[in-house]
């Protein structure tokens, strides 16, 4: 498999991935034979279809909005490339790594919060936060219950009153947990 | 020292010396020389030993030797009796059967003994903070030992709880199971290959290692003088080592717990100690089978079958604690009715665990970690919150006893006459192979894992892992119940051993705490989880399981998905008796803690005195503000307030609505509701279940004063007019005052008036000044003492009479809330003074029980809680206003601009006519709120 899956992927391809994402040279390559083994139409990109297709996302509450982070907002195809620089903010990371990459912990929790952040305003609303809630607490919860629940996260986040977390917000209610590693996957070589 | 001023401490002492020597004299009635011990033996208690008198051991020559010294003329009579036994019985009007509870006897006294060292520890441990308690038992033990030495050289207390059987079915279990049970369960199931690596790999390394260097030194002639005892063999050496690998959970965890180490450290290190104990004990029956059948006969199928054997016993014990710990759980789902039966079910089930792994050989250690680990994760869920504590004090108590009972022993089995086979080489160079292997051991293990491990186990938490191997009760137990015919040098060991167990305890387990200090080690952050910090890290938790689904590599976090899939899907819905309601359960779970911090913090606040102008000085005030509706509705929900939001309104915040389901609107439950609110905040100190570390109470008594004076104050203010019939939780606020809730308020915030008038300096400067003086100036010029600013700063948010009584629940919205929220009062609504005072009662829990004597109080409590009035009427009378209450959460919810909101509602209030000086009062609020905002 992973042979014939680097048949299609160029040195500097990989060399330019490499320096953008960090990964080695390895990983690539085995990343790439599951890009294309996720892409059953065998066209080069993938689909949120391709991404429904796998087994696990059945029973993950958060498939959808994972799927959304992937793909650039209305694209329908994803590239190799961007897949990888997508997975590369799951690298692990140390106190060491530089702060511009993409698994920088500052890159990290920006993943996070664009995972509420629907409308990209830099903003989790209470919309957005209630929809997550919604996704994570399943549907036995009553509204108001998650309202509820809404309202006091935004009350206890929410420093500069505007019924809004914004980023620096995130970052101050995250400060003190272990992002590096909760947010990172062991990639095999 | 404490125990020189004090007198109950020395008489503890005295007592639980003379306890133990008792047991010691009764003990040690073996062939004695003199003659008053054997008088004594023979009179007082007659044993078995005794040969004379040991057949001919009937009831009437007990009693009558009992009572030897008061009646001679029965003496007599005993003696012909007993000369003639058999004979001419008379019937005995009282016997005395010595023999037959004996044994449970000095058991029970033991226990009683342990007990007692237990706080006499305790009232050391000022002086001593600083010695492990473990030292400090085995110190109490060499003490009692000693004493039993000089009496009697051949005391068998050891052996009377100190053989196989008692400990292995009565001694350990309580201990591994508590720590199974207390098992932080995430952390484990996350590190469960890294424990494994340790407890597994760890111990059958140390074990061969040191076994095979003794052997190596003692071949090659370096422990001169070991021959003399008998022949030192590979597989004796072996057996040692597998005994002397085993770490003692006991030591480290006490000292971890104390300093907070980062949770992997913390869980590496319990695990691996926990699981060792079973690992080591498979491995010291293996050794221990060769030794029987000989170091030559040993084919390579003893080998294998060892191995496979290895394998069985430790799978096969999880897989007993599994299925009895699901048994466990299966049970208690249908014990609603039988609430009492419940913890009976958790320990025997444990101990069940225990018992059939040891019928088949298995582990039982494993089984009965694993069962007490499964069952906690479901039981919870089961069993009503009493039997819940029940179940984790009884946990505690059990552990902690059968801890202290094996330090003591130890204690005292290291003075006896096996120090004659002291071989200092062979000592030496235990201590330093089980020092440089486990540091070998835990470098080498942590480099495998550090290969998979994401976040790495860095220098220091491997320094402090490997320092921290402690030996302790087990290794003792194991080497004290080898007997001599299969290890000739067993005494030696037995040396060693205890020397090791004394150093790793008084030398490493007293400096591990500076030198964890010393070293920075990472620890935990106890901070105190934000709702929405829990909310991102079940996202992440998805959000990771979702991103190795995508690179198609199962790592942990797959694994922990799955977990949690199975678990919520299937095993949640047949083991407990309402299944999770979402899918994130733990979500919901963090939810209501926080709520209920939020509460317990403000009534900790109150009660410690703080007023609010003390929590603006503490910078908190923005914090105050910043959940302020939160802490509206939720510390009130959580109070008073709960009990009438849940009556009229859906509107209930407390998450008690969640998981009572909805049969709860009657007394019981508000009875209840209040039992488990009100008493929290007081209670607390003597709930946290750290083993052997129970806070002291001095807080409490403080509080105890405080609520005495208050009690006091409250009397002598109380105005000749105000009439009311529970006039009792009432202060001086009076028919001049607008609402007699305020009075609530007022004894809430007493502690302003008498604890510390400091308190009141302080605040009423920090706290803006414009509305408590016009409070002063208008409301209560009459009654207050000069101190009392604050108060009034505060009570002035309270509303008009008419706004309470007309609308009690428009007024949560109002911005002043926050301040309300604090006093509980002002929503009270002050319709009928029935309602109103249920709300008193309840709001100043503290106040209002605690002043009260016991017995009035239980009363008094339940007139207010149960009375019909105060249950039946307030749903009734706001069933109007159910609407509007109703709409209360939806509304700030919803509106989503709390500006908004609670400028409408600062322009409600003049129109609610709220006192003009209120009004003043508010916008000042509101403007130094939003200011700070």
């Amino acid at each position: 498999m992973g042979s014939r899956a680097s048949l299609h992927l160029q040195d500097d391809e990989i060399t330019a991935i490499q320096q953008e994402t960090g990964f080695l040279p390895n990983q690539i390559i085995r990343l790439f034979s599951r890009f294309t083994c996720l892409d059953k139409e065998q066209n080069g990109f993938l689909t949120r279809d391709d991404f429904s297709r796998i087994p696990e996302f059945a029973i993950n509450p958060l498939a959808q909005r994972i799927v959304d982070t992937f793909f650039v907002e209305s694209e329908d195809h994803l590239n190799f490339r961007q897949f990888m620089r997508t997975l590369a903010h799951f690298r692990p990371c140390t106190p060491k790594t530089p702060h511009e990459a993409l698994n920088s912990r500052d890159n990290k929790l920006r993943f996070v919060f664009s995972m509420y952040d629907y409308d990209h305003d830099n903003k989790i609303s209470k919309e957005e936060l209630l929809q997550i809630l919604k996704l994570l607490v399943g549907s036995n919860i009553s509204k108001e219950q998650l309202s509820h629940i809404a309202e006091r996260t935004l009350l206890e986040s929410d420093k500069n009153n505007d019924r809004n977390i914004t980023f620096d917000e995130f970052k101050t209610v995250m400060s003190r947990t272990e992002i590096d590693h909760k947010m990172s996957v062991r990639f095999l070589d | 020292m404490k125990i020189k001023k004090n007198f109950s401490p020395a008489s503890l002492l005295a007592v639980s010396v003379l306890l133990l020597i008792l047991i010691l004299k009764t003990e040690s009635a073996s062939n004695s020389d003199g003659f008053l011990e054997r008088h004594v033996n023979r009179k007082l208690f007659s044993t078995d030993s005794d040969a004379a008198y040991s057949g001919s051991e009937d009831s009437s020559a007990e009693v009558n030797s009992m009572m030897h010294d008061a009646h001679e003329p029965l003496q007599s009579h005993s003696e012909c009796s007993n000369t003639s036994h058999g004979g001419s019985n008379r019937f005995p009007v009282a016997t005395v059967n010595w023999q037959r509870v004996s044994n449970p006897y000095i058991i029970a006294l033991w226990i009683i003994g342990a007990g007692m060292v237990k706080i006499l520890f305790h009232l050391l441990h000022k002086v001593v903070s600083r010695v492990p308690e473990s030292c400090v038992l085995i110190c109490f033990g060499l003490i009692v030992g000693g004493i039993a030495y000089s009496i009697n050289k051949n005391h068998r207390i050891n052996e009377l709880l100190f053989n196989p059987d008692t400990f292995f079915l009565f001694i350990l279990p309580p201990i591994v199971m508590e720590a199974g049970y207390f098992m932080p369960k995430e952390p484990f199931l996350e590190n469960l290959g890294t424990i494994l690596t340790y407890a597994i790999i760890g111990t059958i390394f140390n074990a061969l290692a040191i076994g095979g260097s003794l052997y190596g030194v003692y071949q090659a002639g370096w422990m001169p003088g070991l021959d003399e005892f008998g022949k030192l063999d590979i597989l004796h050496c072996l057996l040692f080592g597998s005994i002397i690998s085993a770490v003692d959970p006991v030591a480290v965890i006490s000292v971890f717990e104390e300093i907070h180490v980062n949770t992997i450290l913390y869980i590496c290190v319990f695990g691996e100690s926990l699981l060792n104990d079973g690992v080591a004990v498979v491995l010291f029956k293996v050794f221990e089978e060769y030794i029987k059948i000989g170091v030559c006969n040993i084919i390579a199928i003893d080998i294998a079958a060892a191995i496979a054997s290895f394998f069985v016993v430790a799978f096969g014990g999880l897989f007993i604690g599994l299925i009895f710990g699901y048994v466990g759980s299966f049970i208690t789902k249908f014990t609603v009715h039988n609430r009492i039966v419940e913890p009976t079910f958790v320990f025997i089930l444990c101990y069940l665990s225990y018992l059939t792994a040891e019928i088949f050989h298995l582990s039982g250690i494993i089984a009965i970690v694993f069962a007490a680990f499964t069952m906690s994760s479901y039981v919870e869920h089961n069993i009503s919150s009493k039997s819940h504590t029940t179940v984790k004090y009884g946990m505690k108590m059990l552990a902690n006893i059968a801890e202290t009972i094996i330090f003591m022993l130890l204690g005292i089995s290291a003075v006896s006459d096996f120090w004659q086979y002291w071989n200092t080489g062979f000592v030496l160079w235990t201590l330093f192979f089980i020092t440089i292997y486990r540091a070998i051991g835990v470098v080498v293990l942590t480099f495998m894992v550090n290969y998979v491990r994401l976040d790495k186990i860095n220098k220091v938490d491997q320094f402090v892992m490997a320092y921290g191997g402690l030996r302790g009760g087990i290794a003792f137990s194991l080497v004290s119940l080898t007997s001599a015919d299969h290890v000739p040098t067993i005494k030696t060991m037995i040396c060693a051993c205890i020397v090791a167990i004394l150093f790793t305890s008084f030398v490493q387990g007293s400096t591990i705490r500076p030198i964890v200090e010393l070293l920075k080690v990472k620890t935990a952050d106890k901070h105190k989880i934000s709702m929405f910090e829990d909310i991102n890290l079940r996202l992440i938790d998805h959000l990771m399981a979702g991103i190795e689904d995508v690179t198609g590599h199962h790592g942990h976090h797959y694994w922990m998905a799955k977990l949690h899939e199975l678990n919520t899907k299937y095993l949640a819905k047949i083991f407990t008796r309402d299944p999770y309601k979402s899918r994130n359960e733990e979500l919901l779970e963090t939810f209501h803690r926080i709520n209920k911090r939020d509460a317990e913090e403000i009534v900790q606040e109150i009660e410690k005195g703080n007023s609010y102008g003390e929590l603006a000085a503490n910078g908190t005030f923005a914090n105050l503000l910043m959940p302020l509706e939160m802490r509206k509705s939720y510390s009130q929900a959580s109070f008073s307030n709960m009990i009438r939001q849940r009556g009229p309104s859906e509107a209930c915040i407390d998450m008690h609505a969640f998981e009572a389901h909805d049969t709860d609107r009657n007394d019981a439950t508000i009875h209840h509701l209040l039992e488990e609110n009100m008493y929290k905040p007081r209670s607390r100190e003597t709930t946290r279940y750290r083993r052997g570390n129970i806070d002291d109470d001095s807080e409490r008594k403080k509080q105890e004063t405080e609520i005495f004076l208050r009690h006091k104050l409250t009397l002598r203010r109380r105005p000749k007019h105000y009439k009311h019939k529970h006039n009792k939780h009432k202060s001086r606020t009076s028919s001049k005052t607008p609402s007699p809730l305020t009075a609530g308020s007022k004894n809430v915030l007493k502690p302003n008036n008498t604890a510390s008038s400091l308190y009141n300096e302080r605040a009423r400067l920090l706290l803006a000044p414009s509305f408590s003086q016009p409070q002063m100036k208008d409301e209560n010029k009459s009654t207050k003492p000069s101190s009392n600013e604050p108060d009034e700063g505060i009570t002035f948010s309270v509303p008009t009479k008419k706004m309470c009584s007309k609308n009690g629940w428009n007024f949560v919205r109002d911005p002043l809330g926050f301040l309300s929220s604090f006093e509980t009062l002002p929503e009270e609504p002050a319709s009928d003074e029935e309602v109103e005072e249920t709300g008193t009662t309840q709001v100043d829990s503290s106040v209002a029980l605690d002043r009260e004597l016991p017995w009035k109080r239980s009363n008094e409590t339940e007139q207010a809680v149960c009375d019909p009035h105060n249950t039946a009427e307030p749903s009734k009378s706001y069933e109007p206003e159910t609407s509007h209450s109703g709409q209360l959460w939806p509304c700030k919810s919803d509106t989503a601009d709390k500006e908004d909101g609670e400028k409408a509602n600062t322009g409600e209030t003049p129109a609610k006519e709220m006192i003009t000086i209120n009004i003043h009062g508010v916008d000042e609020w509101d403007k130094m709120s939003e200011d700070r905002v």
